[in-house]
This record gives C-alpha cells, structure tokens and sequence, in this order.
C-alpha cells in the first residue's frame, strides 16, 4: 500500500496555520500536515538537513507555501525547490494575502503549480485549500482504502 | 566754438541723455578721461571727483586680488572687445550686478588710444533670473517629492493589502471557526452577533481591495492602442451576466466609435458603468439601458450610457466621482462608493472629461470623451 503523502505547510502566521489546518481537517482529509514557521525551516526539511537530518519519510506530496515570511521568504524557497531536478516534481501552491502583480508574475515566471491569494472570505479560502490540498495530494494519489 | 567741437558737445549731450549706461572712457593705463552722467547715476561719483581715478575702484576685494581688471583691459586689446557680467561696487561700497563691455579704442593709424567702457546695471534682471533658477529648482525638488510620495504610496498599497489583509482573514477565518465550534449552543443573539462580524469584516476586506483596486489603475502604466468600444461593451455585458440573468433588461446599443486607449482600463470602465446602469434599475421591468455616441467634441468621441432606473439628486452631483462617496443607501443599492471614482480617474488619465446627468427616479445619463483613433 502505498504511504499517504504529507501536506507541507511553510507559514509564519499561526493563525493562518491553524485555520488551514482546521479546514483541511474539515475536508476530512487523512493527509498528515506538516506545519513549518519560515523558508529556511523549509528549505532544511526538504534537503533532510539541520534539525531534519535524520528525516526518512518520503517528501511532501504538496507543499502550500507562504510568500512573505522572515529568513528565506517563499519566493526563494519557490526558485530553489524549482531549479532543484528531485524536488520540482512537488506541486508548490502559493498563497499569499498580497495582490501585488509583480508577486504573481516571479511565482508563475518560476513554475509555481497554482497560486491563490488568501481569501478574507473563510469559506472562499477554505474551498481553495480543499481544491487546492485535495486535487494534488488526494486526488493524484488516492489514498488505497 | 569749431564745428568738430559742435559735434563733439552734441555727441556728449546724447551719451549724458542715456541713463541706464554708465559710459566712461579709460586710458591706457584705465585712468578714467571721461564719464557720463549715466555713469554718476549708476555708480554715484561724480564727474569731478572720478575724471583721473583708475577704473579698478568699482571691483571688489577678491576682483582686485585676481587682477581683474588689467586682466579684462588686455582681453579687450587682443581680442577687439571683453564682456562680462559680475558684481562691481558703487561709491558708497554698495555692490550691484553689471553687464561691462570694454572696447578698445584706436585712432585712425590703428594706434590703441585707451578704453571705453560701458556698464548697465542688470540687479533686477539678475534678481529674476535667479528667482527664475530658484523656482525652477524648487520644482525639480516638488518632483522629486511627489515621485517620493508616489513610492511610499505604493508600499502604503502594499502593506495595506498584505499587513491588513491578514488580520482581518483571521477575524472572519475564527468567526468562522467559533461559529462552527458552537452550534447549537449560543443564543440566537448571540447567532445573529457572530453573523453580523463576521459580514462586517467581509465589508472591510471589499473596501480595502477596492482601494488597492482604485490606486492600481492610478498608477499602472497606460498603453493606449486603437480599442473598439463595441467589443470592450460587448465583453463588460459578458462580465455582468450574473447579475443580469434574471433580470428584463432591453439593450439598445448602437455601433460605437474606434476609440485610442488602454483597453483593459476602458474595460474596466464600461463595466463600471454599465455595472452600475443594471444595479440602479433593478427596481424597473424592463429596464432600458442604451448605449451609444454623439456627434464628436473637438475630435473627440463622445460616449454615453442611458438607464431608466433611480437616477440621483443632481444636487449631489460635486460628490458623484468622489472616492468612498455614495449618493445611495447601502441598503437600497450596495456597493463601496470606488466604482466611478475609477471610472473618472481612468478618462482622466486618457485626457478626456467624463460627467452625469440624472434626475431622481427619471434615470441617469454618464457621458465621457476619448480620443478617436483616426485612420492614417
């Protein structure tokens, strides 16, 4: 049986990743979520280094990832899973509460798979975590059941 | 008295007649032989006093150390003639600012006799000037100033839809959340409380994207190509279809002018104002909503858009195009006051004037003018 895949999600905010989270669990999603604070925790758990050295799962089947954050922000977590052959396989969504068009276009220009501004309405934003989280880490690899 | 001696006292009596000079002649040495009585007005010595001087007492401290003015009496031998302007003193050590021209002087064996030298006092000249230069340079610095603001406007833009933005995501995210947690618990108060939050934050975050909305088309770049309004309309109304579905609305529309413009603003546009043509007659069945031009303005397209709905009080009309302004309740007709301002800021930016006519329950008109794209 093939393992469920991870949900990595690289956010600074708690609150942001309590209510993902909540809707992912909402969603009645069997995913693990793996909540990571910034772009260097990131960086590190995807290259198994640091305080993830010993990590030995497999890598996430999606990663929902925060734009604006201290240390390694998300655009450059972004270019280096991008420009990495192993890691760009993994679907990186983007969210951010930023319209700006200049984040949309470096995103795009460096193959995010989906990009969502952070709805302020909860259930816009809920049903974009469930399409989002669901169509790449359920429904590419249905859970065996 | 000889008739070369007439001449001579009547050539005196025209240079004593010209006050704005002062012309003195110098001999070779710069001793002063000669002096108007524009020079005495000028500079304050009279004739008396100042014939046999030398002519360096009209320089200043710092002239004199740079040799100035043997400096200009041999520029003016070797090269027919020295101009110059700079500050020279008068009798009393006031300094003014002086336009000097030192001709040399030759008899008729081209043999250099002295100088003459001709000073005019350009003080108020140079004072205009420099008030010239200074305001031009205070615009150079309003420029930079206001490109300044413009930037911190932009990063204002940004923190607002990124700083605030995220907050007021929480607010509703953990109405929601607390909504959920405790159904069937609460009161219907307290139900209707949670409600009313929540619907408040959503408020907010409509507002504040459609500032950032308002300001993005204040400062995007405009790229004016030749646009057809038929098509721009045609796809507004597309846009609008689910407000309009359920509606009776007759469309009269007629062919309308290529226009030059920035298409996706003018969009923006039109269904701003053919948004707000199918909301304010939502009261009316059928609505009637009609589209079409005038006869040119100047070469100008003049286009207009007709309803038949709720119109407004012409009264109000200094507020129409205002930023947040509203000339109707939130409850009659919703909506966040940022619509025209667009629109107004928009037919601005392409040089054109946009306006309304209305009569309150008679319907409105809004009218602008862009410029038409002629054919080479």
């Amino acid at each position: 049986m093939k393992a469920i895949k991870q949900i990595l999600l690289v956010e600074d905010s708690p609150r942001d990743t309590e209510m993902v989270i909540d809707a992912l669990a909402g969603y009645r999603l069997t995913n693990p979520v793996v909540a990571l604070r910034d772009g260097e925790e990131a960086l590190d758990y995807l290259y198994r280094r640091g305080p993830f050295a010993h990590r030995t799962d497999d890598q996430p089947g999606v990663i929902l990832l925060d734009l604006k954050m201290p240390k390694v922000d998300g655009i450059e977590v972004l270019r280096q899973i991008k420009s990495d052959p192993k890691l760009k396989v993994i679907p990186v969504v983007v969210m951010t509460s930023s319209r700006e068009e200049q984040d949309l276009v470096t995103s795009y220009q460096l193959g995010v798979n989906a990009y969502v501004v952070k709805p302020v309405n909860f259930h816009e934003f809920v049903d974009a975590v469930k399409l989002l989280g669901g169509f790449w880490a359920v429904l590419n690899e249905p859970p065996v059941d | 008295m000889t008739s070369s001696n007439a001449i001579q006292s009547n050539h005196q009596s025209i240079i004593d007649s010209i006050l704005d000079y002062a012309i003195i002649s110098l001999n070779l040495d710069g001793i002063i032989t000669e002096w108007s009585t524009g020079a005495t007005q000028i500079k304050g010595y009279s004739r008396e006093e100042i014939i046999g001087q030398h002519f360096s007492r009209f320089y200043t401290q710092a002239d004199l150390d740079a040799d100035k003015p043997a400096m200009e009496l041999l520029r003016a031998k070797t090269e027919g003639r020295y101009e110059e302007e700079g500050v020279r003193l008068k009798k009393d050590g006031t300094p003014f600012f002086a336009n000097v021209i030192i001709s040399p002087l030759f008899d008729s064996q081209n043999h250099l006799l002295g100088y003459a030298k001709i000073t005019r006092d350009i003080s108020v000249r140079k004072a205009e000037a420099d008030r010239l230069i200074k305001l031009n340079e205070d615009l150079a610095r309003l420029v930079v100033e206001r490109e300044t603001a413009n930037r911190e406007l932009e990063s204002f833009s940004y923190s607002i839809s990124h700083d605030l933005r995220a907050p007021l995501r929480h607010i509703h995210g953990y109405i929601d959340m607390l909504t959920a947690a405790t159904t069937g618990q609460l009161s219907e108060k307290a139900d209707r409380y949670l409600k009313i939050i929540s619907s408040a934050s959503v408020e907010m975050g409509q507002l504040i994207d459609d500032l950032l909305a308002f300001s993005r088309m204040a400062k995007a770049e405009l790229r004016a190509s030749s646009t057809s309004l038929d098509q721009l309309v045609s796809t507004a109304i597309r846009n609008l279809e689910n407000t309009t579905t359920e509606r009776k609305i007759i469309w009269n529309i007629a062919p309308l002018p290529e226009v030059l413009g920035d298409s996706s603003m003018l969009l923006q546009v039109l269904f701003n104002l053919i948004g707000n043509a199918v909301k304010y007659t939502r009261q009316r069945d059928p609505a009637v909503i009609e589209i079409g031009s005038l006869p040119d303005e100047n070469g100008s397209a003049v286009i207009f858009i007709r309803d038949n709905g709720a119109g407004f009080d012409m009264k109000y009309l200094h507020k129409l195009f205002g930023v947040f302004q509203r000339l109707h309740r939130a409850e009659d007709f919703e909506g966040t006051g940022i619509g025209l301002a667009i629109v107004q800021r928009v037919i601005l930016r392409h040089g054109g004037r946009v306006w309304a006519e209305s009569q309150v329950n008679a319907g409105a008109t809004f009218f602008f003018t862009l410029k038409k794209n002629l054919p080479h």
